[in-house]
């Protein structure tokens, strides 16, 4: 009988990592075998999700709004002021509390979709990895629901199309990567026992406050240093950007770019050195009159930005009058260096392009992030993937049924 | 000789008393495992037992073997090592070809969706293509007879249509080698019968390892059997050797603990002296039953119960039956009962005394699981009742 020789499986007490080759074709065969178990198990989840309920989809599209709404609203009575935040703040916020969810959603994804597995885990043999895909595109699938939802608002907030959407998917796979390949980690362990799980639900909740969801990332004190060494923070930030067509590698005007001409201003109208106090009686009364609102703090960030550049031009007309007969030496010697001063700080303005819209912070460091995120993702991606499949008989052992 | 399919070598398997301590060693064996160290695994830890201990057996293409034993003698354990669910913590396991497993039924049927797409998963599950699921549906509903309810939710199934269903999706598989946890057990007769069908017939070119405790069925379908005793083999091989050895454990365990003995007024005292070992299909098998009255009690019925293992009445001797009036005296009565043979299988057997009040209905002497009985035998006849009529057919 001319029949082919049959697959041998052998089960012994060995680790599987001592012999790796092993190990990886037997993940990759798994995971290509698991496909097609992995799409039912999708459509079974999503299909039994909708189908005990009236509302249906309804209730897919209306978390993600309400996630937004309160922000919205007290930005609006101006309960919390974040500061300049480049595009309309709904648009900001509903853009970062919905990058937010999906990397939560994609953190909780394994743990959830292994737990509520269990009692097949315990009785069944299949390819663990079709949970995992299931998964992945369950939190696929969320969003594509909430991006469905977030194109309509950004284009209703002015955000045009650019080239740098085009960048977008990258950065939401970025955002998935990172909450699952957390989460796959935390798995074998969230299965033994259940702190894990809890304390995923408690970071959900307070790390969206630690990361610049919906505030713009802070330059300095504790709230800039947690931008910064926050791994979910450079994903947020720099995917919000793609989304909402901004170049995050752009440069910006930085918060101590705009001390200098806070500085600067302040010296002339305090007149804090003859040269100050020469140049502030030579300026128009118009230039007085923008410096002084400038200075008076009673301006939100959005108007501080036209109006630091009014101030500059001010400043520059005044200093230009020094080769104008009828003023001296004295105050042609003294604006040299107030003009150098100012052309430096108009410059800077310039670079910046969108002088309305000054961000207070610089994002290529965040750009440097978004890479090593990325890449540090992947590996944990990895990693997990051999610890998910490694743990599972030690797991299942446990999980009765 | 056929193919070698299943290859269990000295196989061991250890669980934990204690979850807390159960989780610890869990991690500590996850972070050895997934750090790829060697294992020392020549100790139990504390709060530990050999849930499987040294375990080996063979099993080859077309032939079928029970794995017998009590509650948590660890045979579910030893499936769960044999279909890759679990890790043995000693020796190797080495299957060939297709496995099939039916540790549970209906594992992964969602409630919501229909009996049609849940076949469709389940299907997926267990390996079959989407092509293979397609070809095999039609007769997937037909063997499991819910034709008229495949496109309702499962929820709305009864418990046996679950079953129903669960088992033709994974006898659709056509495995190499098929292994069956008491599944069976659920189910109304009709179906069990078509199910044992289905498994002879699979039976010429699988190898099936199943766990049962109907020792009726084990003796009819096994070829070999493998009695568990607290994780290690006590008999291996044929059918009956390993069922009487299950059996004389269970008469052990019985002991006097689950005996009841229940007289009420005006019987004061009772006592029964029967043979206690006897030969299969040889006499003689006589009771001589004694009880102590206070008072005359005119009618009364007398049963003498045989039942099996699991209580279960197997044969009885009835007074009325026999035509025999029962009257009790005021004082001591004496009654002397002739049993004819044991026709019954080998095995352990409990004699039970009941004694009513037949005007008043009541009972008078209630015992049960008091005095145990053995048959003894050749073994040759597994059926649970030999005929042997005192006169052969000419």
């Amino acid at each position: 009988m001319a029949t082919p020789p049959l697959r041998e499986l052998v089960y012994t007490a060995e680790s599987p990592m001592r012999r790796p080759a092993l190990l990886v074709a037997a993940m990759l065969r798994d995971l290509w075998a698991a496909r097609e178990l992995a799409w039912r198990l999708f459509v079974r989840d999503l299909s039994s999700q909708y189908r005990q309920s009236v509302l249906g989809y309804f209730w897919a599209f209306v978390p993600p709004l309400l996630a937004a709404l309160p922000w919205v609203f007290l930005n609006q009575q101006n309960i919390i002021n974040v500061g300049p935040t480049g595009i309309p703040y709904p648009a900001f916020v509903m853009t970062g509390t919905m990058l937010w969810q999906t990397l939560i959603d994609a953190m909780n994804g394994p743990l959830r979709q292994t737990s509520a597995a269990k009692p097949m885990l315990a009785k069944i043999r299949f390819p663990r990895e079709a949970l995992l895909l299931a998964g992945l595109a369950g939190t696929g699938w969320n969003l594509l629901i909430r991006m469905s939802l977030l194109v309509p608002v950004l284009a209703y907030y002015g955000v045009r199309p650019s080239a740098m959407m085009l960048w977008a998917p990258l950065g939401l796979v970025a955002v998935v990567l990172l909450g699952y390949s957390v989460g796959l980690l935390l798995t074998p362990l969230g299965l033994l026992y259940n702190d894990v799980g809890r304390g995923m639900t408690v970071i959900a909740g307070f790390g969206m406050l630690l990361t610049p969801v919906v505030y713009p990332p802070p330059s300095s004190g504790i709230g800039g240093f947690l931008a910064s060494w926050n791994p979910a923070s450079p994903v947020v930030v720099v995917t919000r950007d793609w989304l909402t067509g901004q170049d995050p590698t752009a440069t910006r005007v930085t918060a101590a770019d705009f001390r200098d001409v806070r500085s600067l201003a302040r010296k002339l109208a305090a007149q804090a050195d003859p040269a100050s106090a020469t140049l502030w009686e030579v300026m128009s009364a118009e230039g007085r009159g923008v410096i002084t609102r400038f200075l008076s703090d009673e301006l939100t960030a959005a108007e501080a930005g036209p109006l630091v550049a009014t101030a500059l031009n001010r400043i520059l007309e005044t200093t230009a009058l020094r080769g104008r007969p009828g003023f001296g030496p004295a105050v042609a010697g003294a604006n040299a260096g107030v003009e150098e001063e100012a052309g430096r700080a108009q410059r800077r303005l310039l670079d910046a392009a969108l002088v309305p819209e000054l961000v207070g912070y610089r994002r290529d460091r965040f750009a440097v992030g978004f890479w090593v995120v990325l890449a540090s993702s992947v590996v944990g991606l990895g990693v997990g993937w051999v610890a998910y499949r490694v743990a599972m008989p030690i797991l299942i052992e446990r999980m009765g049924g | 000789m056929s193919e070698v399919l299943i290859q269990v070598e000295h196989v061991s398997k250890r669980f934990c008393r204690s979850l807390r301590r159960s989780l610890w060693y869990g991690l500590c064996e996850m972070t050895r495992d997934v750090l790829g160290r060697p294992m020392s695994v020549n100790d139990l830890r504390r709060d530990e037992f050999w849930a499987v201990h040294d375990v080996s057996f063979e099993l080859r293409r077309g032939e079928c073997l029970a794995l017998i034993g009590h509650n948590g003698a660890g045979k579910t354990t030893l499936l769960k090592i044999l279909n890759g669910l679990v890790k043995p913590d000693r020796g190797r396991v080495t299957l060939r070809g297709r496995v099939g497993a039916l540790i549970a039924l209906g594992a992964g049927f969602n409630p919501i969706l229909t009996g049609r797409e849940n076949v469709y998963i389940n299907g997926a599950i267990l390996g079959l293509t989407r092509r293979e699921i397609d070809a095999s549906v039609r007769g997937i509903i037909e063997f499991a007879e819910i034709d008229e309810f495949i496109d309702s939710p499962v929820q709305t199934y009864s418990s046996g249509m679950q079953v129903r269903l669960g088992f033709a999706i994974s006898t659709a598989l056509q495995p190499d080698i098929l292994l069956l946890d008491e599944v069976l057990a659920v189910g109304d007769a009709a179906f069990r019968a078509k199910c044992y069908a289905r498994i002879g017939s699979l039976l010429s070119t699988t190898g099936i390892l199943f766990v049962s405790h109907d020792m009726n069925h084990i003796a009819q379908v096994a070829d070999r059997a493998v009695h568990l005793r607290r994780g290690s083999v006590a008999v291996e091989g044929e059918p009956l050797k390993a069922i009487t050895s299950y059996l004389e454990d269970a008469a052990s365990a019985r002991g006097g603990s689950r005996a009841v003995e229940r007289l009420s007024a005006p019987v004061v005292g009772y006592a029964l002296e029967a043979n206690t070992v006897l030969q299969r299909g040889a006499g003689p098998f006589r009771a001589r039953l004694t009880v102590e009255s206070t008072a005359e009690v005119r009618d009364a019925l007398l049963r003498l119960v045989v039942s099996d293992d699991a209580q279960v009445a197997i044969a009885e001797w009835n007074s009325a039956a026999a035509g025999r009036t029962v009257h009790l005296q005021a004082g001591r009565n004496e009654f002397e009962i002739d049993l004819g043979q044991p026709i019954f299988r080998e095995g352990n057997y409990a004699l039970d005394v009941y004694l009513y009040d037949h005007t008043h209905l009541h009972p008078l002497v209630y015992v049960r699981n008091k005095h145990g009985l053995r048959v003894a035998g050749t073994g040759r006849f597994p059926s649970p009742i030999l005929l042997t009529p005192p006169t052969t057919v000419s």
